[in-house]
């Protein structure tokens, strides 16, 4: 057991503390409790732009079943210890495992990794938190299931609970993750366990293919939320399509975004295309290939005329879509026409898999929509190196117009601090996620400063003109909560009072406390 | 908890082929128990310095592979990882190796001569006191 207590929960004094943390050894043994600053330490780590004090945890449990998850939450309500859930605790650029509110105990659920229940014909999983999509992805391939997973940029490390309660997005036709999420277990504050939809039937098969049950829905405000600590999760699989057809459409100038948008958004209503097409800005490629500091050598950020020059130079677009088809030969086939058409005459190149095959990018695109899993997408981090990442995302109709708005409110903001736009646009049918990814160097503390306050600004400006976040980060979690509104704001606060009426459970995710 | 701690400097061969000497931390004994990682780029001689007798593997730039051939060195109860990578290669194994009990790691920058950086990344299972 550690004999030293660098961090305090709020009202604690070190004996009480330990206290409770010999209960919780108890429980869950002494090598799956941390409280030393050494082994505390990769649970610290943020990239997101606040000094790693802010957030740092007082300890890290590691319990191994669900029943000590109860245990555990039971001796937390009691003694007022409140506790961070995560699943695979790799929320990058969104404050990664690290709580909200320093001083809280990370309730790490790695340790329940485990595959319950399989269904080869509905194709269902019922995961713990702790699975990967590695893990998942292996189980499936080792028993031949013809089914395909849907991952994140960080596929193997992170899993689907986490993905489905950040509300996540992926790259196949199944990448709304809480969309294809069904069936939660939940462990409540008190250490009660409730399940939703009808989960709680007793001899209900329905928990992992009846998504909304009875009465309200309750779901959704599991998400994003601080109501329970989900033990178990539903998870629907995409079936494997007799044909995969993985394209990518280029168009050459920044003028070009509109179009680009609104040819996707079509696509999508008609369901010709089958996953989400990304309206990609091409830097963010380019910062996967090349340091900055070895290709631009101008102050300030990356300008859209260099952006243009070395796009031409390396026969690359400014924008890049890349989006598949999937399901028989004659489905196929038949859509690829009508992609075809979308296209022609708008002077966007579509390129097939035969083009494409040796580049690196691709490859990386192309194994993420056959939910394929690689790390390739951290090569970002060397663009300008020191670690720091920020992720800005926002919600926004479908249409061209919103994406130029909000492409040149986004370029103004950071260039005045001198960040470079790393972008782009996940296009639905009526909606769209925009998403930058706000790269700093957070070794050097003023560009850490000014990293903070372009995002502070990026939400304030983008507030004013009626647009929110999707998601943030867990510096910036009250302020995105403001902008939804003080009635908003007390009906969060109502519920977790009545859920949690001591506050245990991550106090201050998405802006919420008692 | 305390392990012993000894401090060494990457002089010597380090700083012979351009990388900044500096301080980072370095314990227990040298034994084939710890895997060694440089990327391609990182003059091997840079290595040197840590006398390593493991097998030293290169780096080219697949995460993946990096992030499970350290996990599998750890699970396969090997002591210590010492890896000459880019910044994205130290983000992750800083990153991913938490929940291996008892394991601690280090970081530190390497600046080289002609203006690239390098990131060390030493974890080490310490023993449990
Ligand atoms: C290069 C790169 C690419 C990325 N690409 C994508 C992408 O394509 N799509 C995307 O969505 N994100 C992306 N991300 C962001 C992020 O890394 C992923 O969303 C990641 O999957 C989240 O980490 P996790 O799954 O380990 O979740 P966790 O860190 O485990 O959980 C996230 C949060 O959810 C809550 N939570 C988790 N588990 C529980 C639980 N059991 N009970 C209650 N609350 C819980 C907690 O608040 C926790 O902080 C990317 C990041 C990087 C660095």
């Amino acid at each position: 057991m550690a004999n030293s207590v660098p961090l305090l929960p709020p009202g604690h004094s070190p004996a009480s503390f330990m206290g409770v943390i010999k209960q919780i050894e108890a429980i869950i043994g002494a090598e799956h409790v941390f409280v030393d600053t050494d082994r505390l330490a990769p649970y610290a780590k943020i990239m997101i732009p606040d000094p790693d004090e802010v957030h740092a945890p007082a300890g890290a449990i590691a319990p191994g079943t669900a029943e000590e998850v109860q245990q555990v939450m039971a001796i937390c309500n009691a003694q007022t210890v409140p506790v961070w859930p995560i699943s695979t605790g790799h929320n990058f650029g969104y404050g990664s495992a690290a709580p909200a509110m320093r001083g809280t105990v990370v309730l790490d659920l790695r340790r329940l990794d485990r595959i319950l229940d399989f269904d080869p014909v509905l194709g269902t999983v019922l995961v713990e938190p702790g699975v990967t999509y590695k893990k998942l992805l292996d189980y499936i391939d080792e028993h031949g299931h013809p089914f395909w997973i849907d991952v994140p940029g960080p596929g193997p490390i992170v899993g689907p609970v986490g993905q489905a309660l950040e509300r996540g997005i992926g790259y196949t036709a199944y990448g709304d993750h809480f969309g294809h999420s069904c069936g939660f277990e939940v462990v409540l504050a008190d250490g009660q366990v409730m399940r939703t939809g009808n989960g709680m039937i007793p001899g209900n098969n329905t928990f992992n293919t009846t998504k909304y049950g009875y009465g309200p829905y309750l779901d959704g405000i599991f998400s994003q939320s601080n109501f329970g600590v989900v033990t178990k999760m539903g998870l629907w699989l995409m079936p494997r399509p007799e044909v995969y057809k993985p394209f990518l459409v280029v168009f050459e100038k920044h003028d070009d975004l509109e179009k680009a948008v609104e040819i996707c958004q079509q696509l999508k209503l008609h369901n010709v295309i089958k996953n989400t097409p990304i309206v990609g800005h091409i830097l963010y490629q380019i910062a996967q290939q090349v340091r900055r500091a070895d290709v631009f050598k101008g102050s300030g950020s990356v300008t859209d005329e260099w952006v243009s020059q070395y796009a031409a130079d390396h026969r690359m677009g400014v924008w890049a879509i890349p989006a598949a088809l999937y399901g028989t030969e004659e489905q196929v086939a038949a859509d690829w026409k009508l992609v075809k058409k979308a296209f022609r005459g708008t002077g966007a190149t579509v390129l097939t898999d035969l083009l494409l095959h040796e580049d690196k990018g691709w490859q990386h695109a192309k194994r993420q929509m056959a939910g394929k899993l690689d790390l390739d997408e951290f090569a970002l981090y060397n663009w300008r190196g020191g670690g720091g990442s920020v992720w800005f995302g926002v919600t926004l109709q479908a249409r061209g117009s919103e994406a130029r708005r909000f492409v040149d409110l986004a370029k103004a903001i950071l260039s005045e601090f001198g960040f470079d736009f790393l972008g782009g646009f996940m296009v639905q049918a009526r909606e769209m996620v925009a998403v930058i990814d706000l790269l700093y160097d957070r070794s050097i503390p003023e560009e850490m400063a000014k990293a903070h306050a372009c995002y502070d600004k990026l939400i304030s400006e983008f507030a004013k003109i009626g647009i929110g976040v999707y998601r943030t980060n867990t510096g910036f979690m009250d302020k995105a909560a403001e902008i939804q509104g003080e009635v908003r704001r007390e009906v969060n606060q109502r519920i977790k009072r009545a859920l949690d009426p001591n506050g245990i459970i991550a106090p201050g995710k998405s802006g919420i406390r008692i | 908890m305390t392990t012993r701690r000894e401090f060494i400097l990457i002089g010597g061969a380090a700083s012979m082929v351009g990388l900044s000497g500096g301080l980072v931390w370095h314990s227990g004994r040298k034994t084939s128990d710890t895997l060694v990682i440089r990327s391609a780029e990182v003059p091997s001689a840079a290595m040197a310095a840590f006398d390593a007798p493991g097998l030293e593997t290169i780096f080219s730039g697949d995460y993946a592979a990096l992030v499970d051939l350290v996990g599998q060195h750890f699970a396969k109860d090997g002591r210590r990882v010492i890896a000459a990578v880019d910044h994205a290669g130290a983000l992750l194994l800083a990153r991913t190796l938490r929940g291996h009990a008892g394991v601690r790691i280090a970081e530190h920058r390497l600046p080289h001569r002609n203006g690239q950086e390098f990131n060390l990344v030493i974890a080490e299972r310490g023993g449990k006191a």
